[in-house]
């Protein structure tokens, strides 16, 4: 989440029905840019899988991650080729297939060979060629034998339902030197794709242009606001699908943090955290009172709180949100009355302007647009009608 | 608008008096410009996030630490800017906040 999109390219985790996806390791890490081929360790919590560039060849080093250890934390990974540089990510070496926590059958290249042969290696680095052949590169050695099928999981969705519900039990635990009772509001947000084209230059440089000055990189809708009771409790419920992500708000609705990853409920489900960056294998703490949703005289117990809308909500576009602005300007003569589709009062806009946005957007004219004009109420907004 | 770009120039180097640029705008541009480092957006506090900045933008920030936690923008729409924003509607500021918080999109 607001961060650079290339080089974090990080292990995640999700359900097969699509529920509970969730960042298990490097999500805030540069290093290893890339985590691929990532494979479990029959009958244990760790990982094994190729340290890998961002958009080169998807070979690198073979490293086995303990996520009990951290989240993104050098001290989980074993780096079979490297130990002491556990987050090196260069290398021959691919599609690891693990027989235990110590050994590693992978497609590697052996010394002074010129093709990867299909390898296996233990936590020493100790190296064995198993099977390799002159004329081309083996590569996705998999250990075949009967086994028992993964554990059915039972479905968790609704798919007749379109909103899940989320539950964050005390904000404060992660978020350090904030007092309690700063954090009065939940912001919630949702990625998504820009599905408009981009407008002026042809050539959006370094990927980034096409949204805006290499600051975000995707499209954003201000979903609401949700309250955050004394406790650091907040219980509500959002669309269902989508990928939101959470900012908790002081009472003037500055930001106090923002998440750096995102969550989703699949229809139906419930999605909790402990906190705000908490460590996601902590204990939950024991709380002074209970949480929202336990919470029996609450009116609203067991029945999440919707959404605010008209708080800071709408789409979050700098051109997006003066042409709401413009079109309410020019719908002010007309039936709505002087306010936006989402209920924004309209400022004003001197004379000059209006008559630009009114033959831009009524005659037409070949070049006027309402982008085109957007840019100089837009900047009225912003310091004030004056 | 006449102080920032208009007949009493460009007050704390802040042009809104509108204008294409190659990419963007010019209000848009100097919202979101780098004043004093590469990695910062100043008027907004936003998070740099282009190519070979990731050792920056990858990690966990403290609370408070961009957005309107740190940004100069944020004192000015809180304070109401000395009296120069008398219309601006607690929707349009929140607006505004979300904008400002969600890293300048454009």
């Amino acid at each position: 989440m607001d961060k650079n999109a290339l080089t974090i390219q990080s292990l995640w985790t999700i359900n097969p029905d699509g529920t509970q996806e969730t960042a298990l390791f490097a999500n805030n890490m540069v290093f290893p840019e890339a985590i691929l081929d990532a494979r479990p360790v029959p009958g244990s919590h760790v990982v094994v899988g190729t340290f890998a560039k961002d958009n080169g060849p998807p070979r690198g080093s073979i490293a086995f991650i303990d996520p009990h250890l951290g989240k993104n934390e050098p001290r989980a990974i074993t780096n079979l080729e490297h130990p002491d540089q556990p987050t090196f990510d260069l290398g021959n070496s691919c599609e690891p297939w693990p027989l235990s926590e110590n050994v590693v059958l992978f497609s590697g290249r052996p010394a002074g060979a010129a093709r990867n042969a299909i390898e296996i290696m233990d936590r020493s680095g100790s190296r064995e060629v198993v099977l390799s052949d002159p004329k081309i590169c083996l590569h996705s050695p998999m250990l075949v034998k009967p086994r028992h099928p993964p554990p059915a999981l039972a479905e968790m969705a609704d798919r007749q339902q379109a909103t899940g519900k989320f539950f964050v039990q005390d904000i404060y635990q992660g978020l350090s030197g904030v007092k309690r009772g700063e954090v009065r509001w939940l912001r919630v947000i949702e990625e998504t794709s820009r599905v408009s084209g981009s407008p002026g230059s042809p050539n959006p440089c370094n990927q980034t242009f096409l949204v805006s000055a290499a600051l975000a990189f995707s499209a954003k809708n201000y979903l609401g606001v949700v309250p955050v009771d004394e406790t650091g409790s907040a219980y509500f419920q959002a669309p269902a699908g989508r990928a939101l992500y959470f900012q908790a708000l002081d009472g003037e609705g500055r930001l106090i943090q923002s998440m750096r990853s995102f969550v989703q409920a699949a229809p139906g489900t419930t999605r909790s955290c402990i906190g705000c960056h908490e460590h996601k294998s902590s204990a939950v703490p024991n709380p002074t009172a209970l949480p929202l949703h336990e919470r029996p005289p609450h009116p609203s117990f067991g029945h999440p709180l919707p959404l605010r809308r008209g708080e800071g909500t709408g789409e979050g576009r700098f051109r997006a949100s003066m042409r709401e602005i413009v079109r309410g300007n020019l719908s002010r003569r007309g039936k709505n009355g002087g306010r936006t589709r989402n209920n924004h009062r309209l400022v004003r806009t001197d004379s000059p302007c209006r008559r630009i946005a009114l033959r831009a957007v009524c005659s037409r004219k070949a070049g006027a647009t309402v982008q085109s004009i957007s840019q100089a109420a837009f900047s009225r907004f912003l310091i004030g009608a004056a | 608008m006449s102080c920032h770009g208009g007949e009493k120039g460009i007050a704390a180097g802040m042009d809104f008096s509108g204008g294409w640029t190659e990419h963007f705008n010019i209000s848009y541009e100097n919202l979101a410009n780098r004043r004093e480092t590469q990695l910062i957006a100043y008027w907004i506090a936003g998070i740099d996030c282009m190519n070979g900045t990731a050792l920056w933008s990858a990690q966990i920030f403290p609370p408070r630490s961009h957005g309107l936690g740190a940004a100069p923008l944020a004192d000015l729409l809180v304070s109401g800017h000395e009296g120069r924003l008398p219309d601006l509607t607690r929707p349009e500021r929140d607006l505004l906040m979300a904008w400002i918080d969600s890293n300048g999109l454009y």
